[in-house]
């Protein structure tokens, strides 16, 4: 698989403070599903956002590289990136109810890239417009085009975020927690269509998620965030199934068991909290929460190391093979 | 006040069981009701607040034509001043809804003809300061926002700051002595000339000319308001996650500032100029007084201190009526812009 997104050695920072992401990289292929996993205010948003060239405020890419089918994101003038979003990649956001504006018509926002991105007339764009409310399965497309998105139910308005994200058939798609602010019937309905379309457009699809569940389900791939950089990496059911990396294994052990009954395992939590980016500590950034730290931690950075089988760890006492979560 | 935001979230809107009315027509008689039951309660309010003020037009005669105490009585009686206060209201609203404002003694007419004469004045007043105040402070708010922390928006704020700190009647009257008196460029006060005759286009040009000082002495402070609104609001909006989706969308900076984020930043402009029609309608008797100009402020100003009460009355009902129906206008515009306000 060649790869579609490549980010390397990514480094995000706000002004002069402590950058908020480091030594990120990671890769997206064409028709492959990578889930991007951490806790809130690890970065994860940042980094969906830096690669569509969205960062804002004084929040910007210090060091890194992000690509794109060989281009250059942060070398690219802004007219040239502001082609590449919505036509070669498009984005879908956490909160549906305020990703829409209030005041135009659900058709005239879909259409917008089209005549934007592809240059169609009203007619042709509306056309295109029915269309892809079908592919998100929107029941009578052509009445809903003119509806404003308050007369839409969460899900709806998701369905049509994606169409948006869609429109342009591009190649790689950003989704950044697309099931989060909805249901749990409508979350699986949404996860199903994602992973539909990624398999019939054969996107390249980056799913961002706290829940490890649904990047069981949709993902081929998963990255593992912890405070601003990439802790473990691979295959879903190698890194689930056998995490090597302390975080991970503590995350997967934070779920739910999904069981009422009174003998039920309560939930195990990983003690103290994510640091804020300046509070980082020296070594591994981890130590401090975790149970295996030892002086070796504090006095030096583990870099992220990358077995025969791809599944990488940044852990200077991994767990091993095969150890129980 | 009457709009309402639905639930967000739920589905289609259903139009539901056939009513007797529409939706549309039952939402007209209703605020024709809502209208119908302020502009009373407005004009009873005011009767008895004029009638609890000491003195009567016939007090106000007698200062000027000395009447004998025989001759006001029969005036008074000629007027029904004499009769229990809750007679003369039940008289005066029978008339009322003839649209009969009465006589006005300080004019020697009916009050409605001084009215019917002086609301042309304060309606080009008002029109014309509120479209250009509305029309300049949107652009510099706009402009203020789009350059949000650059010197172009620290400048124009701080010009603001200084239009909505100065009294208008300060900045009437210093424009008055350069522009009248010392540069001749305009008119000092007045409405059109006298006595030379102008009809159609010359007459309006004459017009527009006496009117320049004081619109621009009216617009100022509302420059100010709108100004600051307007940019306040448009970077309300440019943080709302909409038009991060539009800029997702590699949509030109140009269309996500000026059509997406600008109509939503509009609504508290178009709450703004509600307001604004409401307050000068009556309320630019400085700027009216200063410039000589017959407008409806002068004219309530002149029927307080005179003792009009007829005048007075029928200034507050035209008041009241053109504040209502202005409430009313702004009502559907909101309808307009914003399809979540419903006929509610």
């Amino acid at each position: 698989m060649t790869a579609l997104l490549e980010i390397e050695n990514l480094r995000i920072g706000q002004g002069n403070n402590a950058p908020i992401v480091e030594q990120l990289s990671l890769s997206v292929s064409r028709g492959e599903t990578v889930g991007l996993v951490g806790e809130s205010g690890c970065g994860k948003s940042l980094t969906a956002l830096s690669v569509m060239g969205l960062l804002a405020g004084n929040l910007g890419v210090r060091d890194g590289k992000i690509r794109l089918e060989g281009d250059e994101i942060q070398s690219l003038p802004q007219r040239k990136l502001r082609h590449l979003r919505g036509e070669k990649m498009g984005m879908i956001f956490q909160e549906p109810l305020t990703a829409l504006n209030p005041v135009m018509s659900v058709g005239v926002q879909i259409t917008e890239v089209l005549r934007n991105h592809r240059g169609m007339g009203r007619a042709e764009a509306r056309t295109r417009a029915v269309e892809l409310l079908r592919l998100v399965k929107i029941p009578d497309p052509e009445a809903r085009l003119d509806e404003y998105p308050h007369q839409m139910s969460g899900g709806m308005r998701q369905r049509v975020v994606i169409a948006i994200a869609l429109a342009c058939s591009p190649s790689l798609l950003i989704a950044d927690e697309p099931t989060t602010a909805l249901d749990v019937t409508v979350q699986a309905q949404i996860l199903r269509l994602l992973k539909q379309l990624q398999r019939d457009e054969n996107l390249g699809l980056l799913l961002i998620t706290h829940d490890l569940g649904v990047v069981r389900q949709v993902a081929d791939r998963i990255v593992v965030m912890y405070a601003g950089s990439v802790v473990e990496e691979g295959l879903v059911d190698e890194v689930l199934d056998n995490p090597r990396h302390p975080y991970t294994a503590g995350l997967i052990a934070a779920r739910p068991s999904g069981s009422f009954a009174e003998g039920a395992a309560r939930l195990a939590e990983i003690t103290g909290s994510v640091p804020a980016p300046a509070d980082r500590p020296a070594g591994c950034v981890f130590r401090d929460r975790c149970k295996q730290a030892r002086p070796e931690c504090e006095a030096r950075r583990p870099a992220l190391e990358r077995a025969p089988t791809g599944h990488a760890v940044r852990c200077h006492f991994p767990l091993a093979e095969g150890s129980p979560a | 006040m009457t709009q309402t935001l639905p639930n967000s979230g739920n589905g289609k809107t259903t139009t539901g069981p056939r009513k007797a009315l529409s939706p549309a027509l039952r939402y007209v008689l209703r605020r024709l009701f809502q209208a119908a039951l302020v502009m009373v309660l407005v004009m009873v309010g005011s009767f008895l607040l004029v009638k609890l003020a000491p003195g009567d037009m016939v007090d106000a005669m007698a200062g000027t034509r000395d009447l004998t105490a025989d001759q006001m009585a029969a005036l008074r009686e000629r007027y029904g001043l004499d009769q229990p206060v809750i007679v003369q209201l039940l008289r005066y609203m029978a008339l009322l809804v003839t649209f009969d404002f009465g006589y006005s003694p300080i004019n020697a007419a009916p009050a409605m003809d001084v009215i019917l004469n002086r609301l042309p004045v304060t309606a080009i007043l008002v029109v014309c300061s509120v479209s250009l105040s509305m029309v300049i402070g949107t652009v510099f708010g706009v402009i203020a926002s789009r350059n949000a922390g650059k010197p172009v928006d620290l400048l124009l704020s701080m010009f603001m700051l200084l239009l909505y700190a100065t009294p208008s009647f300060i900045i009437a009257v210093l424009m008055m002595l350069v522009f009248s008196v010392k540069l001749n460029l305009v008119p000092i006060a007045g409405f059109e000339s006298i006595g030379m005759g102008y009809t159609g286009l010359t007459r309006f040009f004459d017009i527009a000319h006496h009117l320049i000082l004081p619109v621009t002495a009216l617009c100022t402070f509302y420059i100010a308001i709108y100004g600051r609104i307007g940019r306040a609001s448009m970077l309300e909006v440019l943080k709302l996650d909409f038009v991060r989706t539009a800029r997702g969308k590699g949509l030109g900076e140009g269309r996500i500032f000026y059509v997406h984020a600008l109509r939503n930043a509009l609504l508290p402009l178009v709450t703004m100029a509600g307001l604004q029609v409401s307050s000068l309608f009556g309320g630019a008797v400085l700027i009216e007084t200063i410039f000589g100009l017959p407008g409806m402020g002068r004219t309530a100003f002149d029927a307080v201190f005179q003792r009009d009460t007829n005048l007075l009355l029928g200034v507050v009902f035209v008041s009241s009526l053109v504040v209502v129906i202005v409430n009313f206008l702004i009502d559907l515009l909101y309808m307009v812009l914003d399809p979540r306000v419903n006929l509610k």
